[in-house]
This record gives C-alpha cells, sequence and structure tokens, in this order.
C-alpha cells in the first residue's frame, strides 16, 4: 500500500507539472489530465486502506500532502511559460523525489519489510473469553502455537492484556506468514492480529541509557555501569572524597533476612560469619541485599559499594526469614536483639508486615535495645504504596524508613509513603543490579533494595563516627538529600558525596 | 480460625523475588503463600477460601498473607 501511495503521488505532482507545461504552450492536455485524475484516485485509495488511524492521516499526512502539492502547482504556473525556469524547477524537484522525498513517502504507512521477532513474529488479541486452543486448532497446518504475551503483568489495570498472545511461526513456514494473518483475520475469535516488528532506536537517539565504565567512578568493578543509583548519587564525588578521609573503626552491617551466600566472591572478603545457618540463601533475597550493602569494592569483579577498599565495613547475616521469604514478629525482634548484642553498628531489615500498636511496641523495644548498644536501624518501607507508618518495622519509633526511588527519582509506584514518619528517606529501588547466590547477579526492585543502599552509607557514616546516633544520622541523611518531585511521600534522596561534607 | 471469601484477580508482582498475589474487589491486596499452578495467571478472576496465615512478615511487604483452602 506504501508503494501505491507514494507512486500516486508522485504521479498527481508529475501530471500537474506537465499539466502547466503543456497548458502554456496551448497543447493538448487530454492524456496529462487522464493521468492526473487516475493518480488522484490510486491516492485516495492508498490513503484510505493504508495503515494508520484516521486522525493521523487526515490531520497529518493530508495537510502535509495538500501543502507540497499546492507550493509546486504555485511554481509551475509562475514558471510554466518559461522554458530554462521550469527546467530547473522540474530537475530540483526531481533531485529532491529521488534522494530524499521518495523515501520519506514510502515510510509514511510503516515499511511492510520491516523485520520480525524471529520467536514470535505475529501479535494475536483474542476476543474476551476466546479458547486460544481453538485458535490453535485453525493454524494446524502450520504447527503455530499461541503463547501469552504478557504472563506476568505487573499492575492489575492492564489486565485486559491476558488475552494477548504471541505466536511464534516455524522457519519453514516464514513464507506463509499472509496466510497465517487472513486465517487469523478470519477467525471469530480474534480481535486483531499485528506483525510483531522487530524496533530498533536509532543509536544516535539513545542518549536515555546513560552507561557508565568503572573508571568513570574511580573504582575497577566492571558491572558498576550497571548500578543507575551511582550517577544519582555522585559517587565519583563521593569516592573522592573518602579517600582522603580514614575510618575511624571498621562498622559492621547485620543483614536480617533470608541468609547471605557467604562464598558470593564480590562478598567473601568483607564478609564475617555470625552462624553456619546464615551464611547460605536459598532465597537469594539476602544476598542481593548484602551485595547493594557492602559488596567488595576495587575487586575487578561484579560490583561496587560505598566501601570503596576494605577497613571500612564488613557485612554479617543473621537469617530470620525462612526459605520462602517469611518469618513472625518474634523472630525478627529475637534477630535485632542478637545483631545488637554480636556489635552490629546498622540493623539492615529489608522486610516488614502491617502492624498495629502492640507489635509496634514490640519491635520499639527491640530498636531501642539496639539503640542502647549503639546499632542504628534502618528497614524497608514497604511495598503496598500504602502509608508506611502501618508497618513494621517501617513504621517503628527510631527506625529509619527508606522508600524506594526510580531512575527518575520518582516514586516508585509500589512504594509505601514515609511522609508520616519521623525518620524516612529515599533511595534507589528499582531495577536493581546486586549480588545473587551461585556467584551470580541479579536485578530486582523493591524497598527492600533500598534500605540496604541507607545501610551501606551509615555503615560508611559509622566507620568515621562511631558515635553517631540514629537521630543525628538521619539528620546528616536529610539535610545532605536531594529535593525531588515526590519527596514529600518519598523523603529526600540520598546524596553521599554532600553528606560526606556535612560529616567531616 | 476466621475464614475469608475473596473475590478478585490473579496479579503477579515483580517485586523482591516476584510473588503472585490477588487483589479483591475492594482494592485489598492478599498474597497466597501457596497459588495453585492452574491459577498462576496474571489477570486471571478468582473466588477463594481461605484463612489468614500465621506468618506476619515477609520480605515480600505486600498485602495480607493466607493459606488458600479453595480456589476456583
Amino acid at each position: 500500500m506504501a508503494a501505491l501511495y507514494t507512486y500516486s503521488y508522485v504521479g498527481i505532482l508529475l501530471s500537474t507539472l506537465l499539466w502547466f507545461f503543456l497548458n502554456a504552450r496551448e497543447q493538448s492536455t487530454t492524456p496529462i489530465k487522464m493521468l492526473f485524475w487516475s493518480s488522484l484516485g490510486v491516492y485516495s485509495i492508498s490513503m484510505f486502506f493504508g495503515d494508520g488511524s484516521s486522525l493521523y492521516k487526515m490531520l497529518i499526512i493530508l495537510p502535509r500532502d495538500i501543502a507540497i502539492y499546492v507550493l509546486i502547482a504555485l511554481l509551475a504556473n509562475k514558471f510554466a511559460a518559461r522554458l530554462g525556469s521550469f527546467a530547473v524547477l522540474a530537475l530540483a524537484l526531481g533531485s529532491v523525489m529521488t534522494f530524499y522525498y521518495f523515501d520519506v513517502l514510502l515510510g509514511t504507512f510503516g515499511s511492510e519489510s520491516s523485520e520480525l521477532s524471529p520467536d514470535a513474529e505475529l501479535i494475536v488479541d483474542l476476543k474476551k473469553d476466546s479458547d486460544p486452543a481453538s485458535v490453535e486448532a485453525a493454524l494446524e497446518e502450520y504447527r503455530c502455537e499461541l503463547i501469552p504475551a504478557f504472563p506476568r503483568l505487573q499492575a492489575a489495570r492492564y489486565a485486559s492484556f491476558t488475552d494477548n498472545y504471541i505466536i511464534n511461526v516455524p522457519d519453514e513456514y516464514a513464507d506463509d506468514i499472509d496466510d497465517i494473518i487472513d486465517l487469523l483475520q478470519s477467525d471469530a475469535n480474534v480481535d486483531w492480529v499485528e506483525r510483531n516488528e522487530i524496533i530498533q532506536l536509532d543509536p544516535d537517539e539513545d542518549e536515555g541509557s546513560e552507561e557508565y565504565e568503572a573508571a568513570d567512578y574511580g573504582v575497577n568493578d566492571p558491572d558498576v555501569g550497571k548500578l543507575w543509583g551511582f550517577g544519582r548519587m555522585k559517587m565519583a564525588e563521593f569516592y573522592q572524597t573518602l579517600a582522603r578521609l580514614r575510618p575511624r573503626k571498621q562498622a559492621r552491617i547485620a543483614i536480617l533476612d533470608t541468609g547471605v551466600d557467604a562464598e558470593h566472591p564480590d562478598l567473601k572478603r568483607n564478609y564475617v560469619s555470625s552462624d553456619r545457618n546464615s551464611d547460605r540463601d536459598v532465597v537469594g533475597h539476602g544476598t542481593h541485599c548484602a551485595g547493594i550493602a557492602a559488596a567488595v569494592s576495587n575487586n575487578r569483579i561484579g560490583i561496587a559499594s560505598f566501601a570503596p577498599k576494605q577497613g571500612w565495613v564488613e557485612v554479617t547475616s543473621i537469617k530470620v526469614l525462612d526459605d520462602r521469604g517469611t518469618g513472625t514478629d518474634q523472630g525478627i525482634i529475637a534477630g535485632i536483639i542478637r545483631a545488637a548484642d554480636e556489635d552490629a553498628d546498622i540493623i539492615s531489615l529489608s522486610l516488614g508486615g502491617r502492624s498495629d500498636d502492640e507489635k509496634h511496641r514490640a519491635f520499639g523495644e527491640a530498636v531501642e535495645y539496639a539503640n542502647d548498644k549503639g546499632a542504628i536501624v534502618v528497614a524497608a518501607a514497604g511495598n503496598s504504596s500504602a502509608n508506611a507508618r502501618h508497618f513494621a518495622p517501617a513504621g517503628t519509633k527510631g527506625v529509619i524508613a527508606v522508600a524506594a526511588v526510580d531512575n527518575e527519582l520518582n516514586r516508585a509506584a509500589f512504594s509505601n509513603s514515609v511522609a508520616d514518619l519521623d525518620f524516612g528517606i529515599a533511595a534507589p529501588g528499582v531495577d536493581i543490579y546486586s549480588t545473587y547466590p551461585g556467584d551470580a547477579y541479579k536485578l530486582m526492585s523493591g524497598t527492600s533494595m533500598s534500605a540496604p543502599y541507607v545501610a551501606g552509607l551509615l555503615g560508611i557514616m559509622k566507620a568515621l563516627r562511631p558515635a553517631l546516633n540514629t537521630a543525628d544520622a538521619y539528620k546528616l541523611l536529610q539535610t545532605s538529600g536531594l529535593e525531588t518531585d515526590d519527596g514529600e511521600a518519598t523523603g529526600r534522596f540520598i546524596q553521599p558525596a554532600a553528606l560526606l561534607q556535612k560529616l567531616q | 480460625m476466621e475464614q475469608l471469601e475473596i473475590k478478585g484477580r490473579i496479579v503477579w508482582q515483580d517485586l523482591e523475588s516476584g510473588f503472585w498475589g490477588i487483589i479483591d474487589e475492594d482494592g485489598r491486596q492478599w498474597r497466597p503463600n501457596s497459588l495453585p499452578a492452574a491459577f498462576q495467571r496474571d489477570g486471571a478472576e478468582v473466588r477463594v477460601k481461605a484463612e489468614r496465615s500465621e506468618e506476619g512478615f515477609s520480605m515480600f511487604m505486600w498485602g495480607s498473607p493466607i493459606t488458600i483452602l479453595d480456589i476456583q
């Protein structure tokens, strides 16, 4: 259809030029008129049946084509009587058409020769309550299978997408895609079907994904570029400032979670064992959090953390969640007390649950105990898009609660609000790359990822100023933090470099 | 223990390590501690008989934990 449209439009322009030219010389224009009207007819048909919405055609394509046509008609009328000028006009028009505008016209309705996704050539939307098996049966001769297009939708409001399926057309039937589309379009179960074209970004336009090299931060960990938070937290500046400082102690960060893979090569040198049961992690959640808080930096593998070298922080694990990632308030409270008894400086809790006054009181006593022993308690705000005040331990008095933001520093859709809490702060919590059991790394999202960022930073603060208490530490986090659009709900976004300036 | 009757929609939450949840007609979030494989389909409408789970705390921090007794 794009070719038909292009040639018919060129036909209109060409016949108009010739019409004016012959008319000025009082020669017969009948064949040219026929060319003009037939081109116009084909143009109208191609416009009507071409891909794209009517609105797009009426507001964009048609005005564009008419404007160009009027311009050329005016020029042709003006220069029709002068052969030289008219020849220059025709030559210029021909050159523009050949070298530039022809491609623009061909691309008006999209290219039909676009490359299709090799494993999902077609997308089909079935009518509500239709059985995909019956559609598959209709495609039996092509051995096509319908696969849910969006099996793991995050947002319930997009549930209608569950009627969308992708179709993987076997290679031997690649030439039959048009026939398959015809079959699907005639199937009563099908709402619509479309080609699943591969859309490639122009490399010059791909400026949104800011990839940093490890060298940009002054560390040699190769995957640091995958940590978008490092750019937002101005980590290069942070490391530069930290290089001029010396720790007064090695701060201990306790990760109370599903355990930690003690043998992970990006954790091992910073890890101290609390008990053997806590040195393993079936779920992977605790290992991910430990990497965010205290991955070994400058070891030429994986990621980095706030501590650029050894001597600043160490990380330990107390397993308070079972191998399904769940636990009890008693178990977590016992873990907080144990961590404090084992000289933790920072207790990081990437966990929580709905709470009431009684639970807050029980957690509050444990937090107070930990504070008295010199520890600062950090907790994830929670993932229910609700008020963190109704969650423990995030909403418990004396806890620094951490909300999650995305790489635009907007509140993550899932993140609880910390607006009603005394000590609310924000940190990266969407698409966070960190350590995972089995010498691996993984992306995860959640306020669980935000809390260990703050825990890691507090570890550096405690290493520099061992007597720092929760209130003073929070004041530093808050006053150095960055105000953001969603700051009322998330608290300020941590700014480690600015914080160091205040801490010195 | 109190028995709950929940009518809602299955949702996949790609948070933490990922999990299945139910959002009921009132918008309340429920997190089954085990969802039968046949119902692990985002957007599926379900009717569930369940009990509140003993486990009140987790790494998920989403929804109220439940144990499913019956699901349709």
